[in-house]
């Protein structure tokens, strides 16, 4: 091919790489500018030093003297990174209360293990740590480009609707539209695809899948869970079957948390469902709404996450579930762009648990949220409360920002 | 002291950096100078506008469509903007924004090496953190290869590699701006382009894109 032209110059080659980086930038320019003010905002520590200067012997040898030391450092951080907590950064989209969307062409999703989740422009989609090597990914509309690295504890799974793909370590492409279906296309590796009712395929390389959309994918359901979902409670059930239902209910019970811990949450769902969720929501104990409402969170059943915190909230008025359930209402309203009721909640939170688990987030979500909704004004004594508070917290940038602007 | 480099810097940044290409935009920058010595309200954000197509763009020619160009963009506007108070002159502030992103970048590519070497000690894989490029397969696949043809290279290597050529700046310039002799800068330029131009030639697929892309022809 190339030798059918004459030898390339220096010339040649630059300009090419000039020319395909300028168009890549002017590409990307707008979405990277309100990415890059954000973190001017945020006052980000600088990575870059000062100029360039002649004159920097003593900081060279103090520059070599903290490079061994860093050397160190990082040979030992080797050993501690084996046992960090999975992370990811997320460029070209913004998340907007944990939703990932991608308006202006694709984005990226770089995990801490070497995973990445491409989004092809316009896909709506969460991601949630479950654990070191987990995560739980919900694509809600859109297709996603996805490369998991394989460790020996991993385990990324995909909710795409009523559908679930569970992988180890692979590359596939995964598509859904509620109206149009689920596409499934292997590139590499083996996923496993669970169906709404609970039917496995493993798809291996090469191996496509079209699937149909909401509608007809619940339609295909068997009738009797559904049937006892929606059967009220016998009034007057015999003795041994109220006690079997006890017991199931009881051994379905135990091990809720244990899903959720295990990043189970469709399981959960799909239980409470199966269950009746009227019946679940005024029976159940906290721990168990708790559980529910963090599953149907994850899954994307926001709905549902709602009634289980407030069921969590008004049947156990006082305690210390139900004051936290206060911080993850806020959580879902702000989710669900509700910022005015998040807001609500977050103060509900603040003013029960001052010293709560969640204080540091929601004192810097209700600062946050006050200055988004009242303006700065409104947002100054939250801020200077914030940083008397949390003078290193997570959000202190933004507070002193608001509390000395002209800094 | 820090005030006296900073002079030597703004000093060696060649025209191309701190001419102002326009009438308008150079009144533009005078104001903001001013604002800046002034210390008015908002200048960060009028200094961001100006130049973050500049910082931006020379980022990317350094560092490749890498994703995390936003962040580190948003890096070199921190750092200016703690230091920026001591700009004297309207041509300065230019010139002190490509020195801090070249700087920064030159960083970035040695922490990229670094990192780079570990996660092989390690057994991981890379280049995750490349960003898509253009919608054009072709050339994402092209700006992609050449990126990492790039990525071979040492990182002073790089820099004068991008500064010789995709920001046509002469030898001499280079070498002050590095704090090294024109004839290291020279002979790093040199090695640079036969290294890069070896590694494509050799890439027939590459070589075929260069060869169909029409920027490079003159008349």
């Amino acid at each position: 091919m190339a030798d059918d032209h004459e030898p390339l110059s220096e010339r040649q080659i630059s300009s090419v790489i000039r020319q395909l980086s300028s168009e890549h930038a002017a590409r990307v320019v707008e979405r990277d500018r309100a990415r890059a003010w954000r973190r001017v905002e945020l006052g980000a520590r600088p990575a870059a030093a000062p100029p360039f200067s002649a004159g920097a012997g003593a900081g060279r040898v103090a520059m070599f003297v903290l490079a061994v030391a860093v050397a160190a450092g990082v040979l030992l951080g080797l050993g501690f990174r084996a046992d960090s907590q999975l992370s990811y950064e997320l460029s070209g989209a913004t998340a907007q209360a944990g939703v990932i969307e991608a308006r202006r062409g694709e984005a990226t999703v770089s995990l801490s293990d070497g995973s990445s989740i491409l989004a092809e422009n316009q896909t709506k989609f969460s991601v949630d740590v479950v654990g070191r090597n987990s995560a739980l990914t919900r694509l809600v509309s859109g297709r996603l480009h996805v490369r998991v690295q394989h460790n020996a504890d991993t385990s990324y799974r995909f909710i795409a609707g009523p559908y679930e793909v569970r992988v180890v370590g692979t590359e596939f492409d995964l598509g859904w539209d509620p109206q149009r279906g689920l596409s499934l296309s292997m590139s590499k590796g083996e996923v496993r695809l669970i169906e709404p009712g609970g039917k496995l395929r493993t798809l291996g390389p090469g191996q496509s899948l079209q699937l149909p959309g909401l509608d007809r994918a619940l339609s295909t359901l068997p009738a009797a869970p559904r049937a006892e979902a929606a059967k009220p409670a016998p009034t007057q059930a015999s003795e041994q079957g109220e006690r079997t239902r006890s017991m199931q209910q009881a051994a379905t019970a135990a091990s809720w948390d244990g899903l959720v811990a295990k990043g189970q949450f469709a399981d959960v769902v799909r239980e409470a469902e199966t269950l009746g969720l009227e019946t679940v929501l005024a029976s159940r104990g906290a721990s168990d709404l708790k559980a529910l409402g963090q599953a149907a969170r994850y899954v994307g059943k926001r709905a549902l996450a709602l009634r289980a915190f407030t069921a969590l909230r008004e049947r156990n008025r006082g305690s210390e579930s139900a004051r936290n359930a206060a911080f993850f209402l806020a959580r879902l309203q702000e989710e669900q762009g509700n910022q005015a009721e998040a807001l609500r909640w977050l103060g509900s939170y603040v003013s029960e648990s001052p010293r709560g688990v969640y204080a540091a987030e929601a004192y810097g979500r209700r600062l946050s949220l006050t200055e988004r909704l009242h303006g700065r004004v409104a947002a100054l004594p939250l801020a200077r409360e914030y940083l008397e508070r949390f003078p290193e917290g997570a959000y202190a940038q933004s507070a002193r920002a608001i509390a000395q602007p002209s800094r | 002291m820090r005030f006296a480099s900073l002079a030597c810097v703004v000093a060696i940044v060649p025209s191309s950096f701190s001419a102002p290409p326009a009438e308008s935009s150079a009144e533009r920058t005078r104001e903001l100078c001013a604002a800046i010595l002034r210390g008015d309200a908002g200048w960060q954000r009028r200094a961001f506008d100006a130049f973050h197509g500049l910082v931006h763009g020379l980022l990317i020619k350094t560092l490749g469509p890498r994703a995390e160009i936003a962040d580190l963009t948003g890096d070199v506007f921190v750092t200016f903007f703690a230091s920026a108070h001591r700009i004297h002159s309207e041509h300065s502030v230019r010139s002190y924004l490509v020195s801090i992103t070249m700087n920064l970048a030159r960083r970035e590519l040695r922490q990229r090496k670094r990192r780079a070497l570990f996660q092989r000690f390690a057994g991981s894989v890379a280049d995750y953190e490349q960003e898509a490029g253009a919608d054009d397969p072709k050339a994402k696949a092209a700006l992609r290869q050449l990126s990492r043809i790039l990525d071979e290279l040492a990182t002073e290597d790089r820099v004068v590699f991008v500064l010789a050529n995709l920001e046509d700046m002469q030898a001499h310039e280079i070498a002050e701006m590095l704090g090294v002799s024109e004839s290291t800068a020279k002979r790093r330029v040199r090695r640079a382009n036969e290294h890069v131009l070896k590694r494509v030639s050799r890439n027939a697929l590459l070589a075929d894109y260069v060869h169909t892309r029409k920027e490079w022809r003159r008349g």
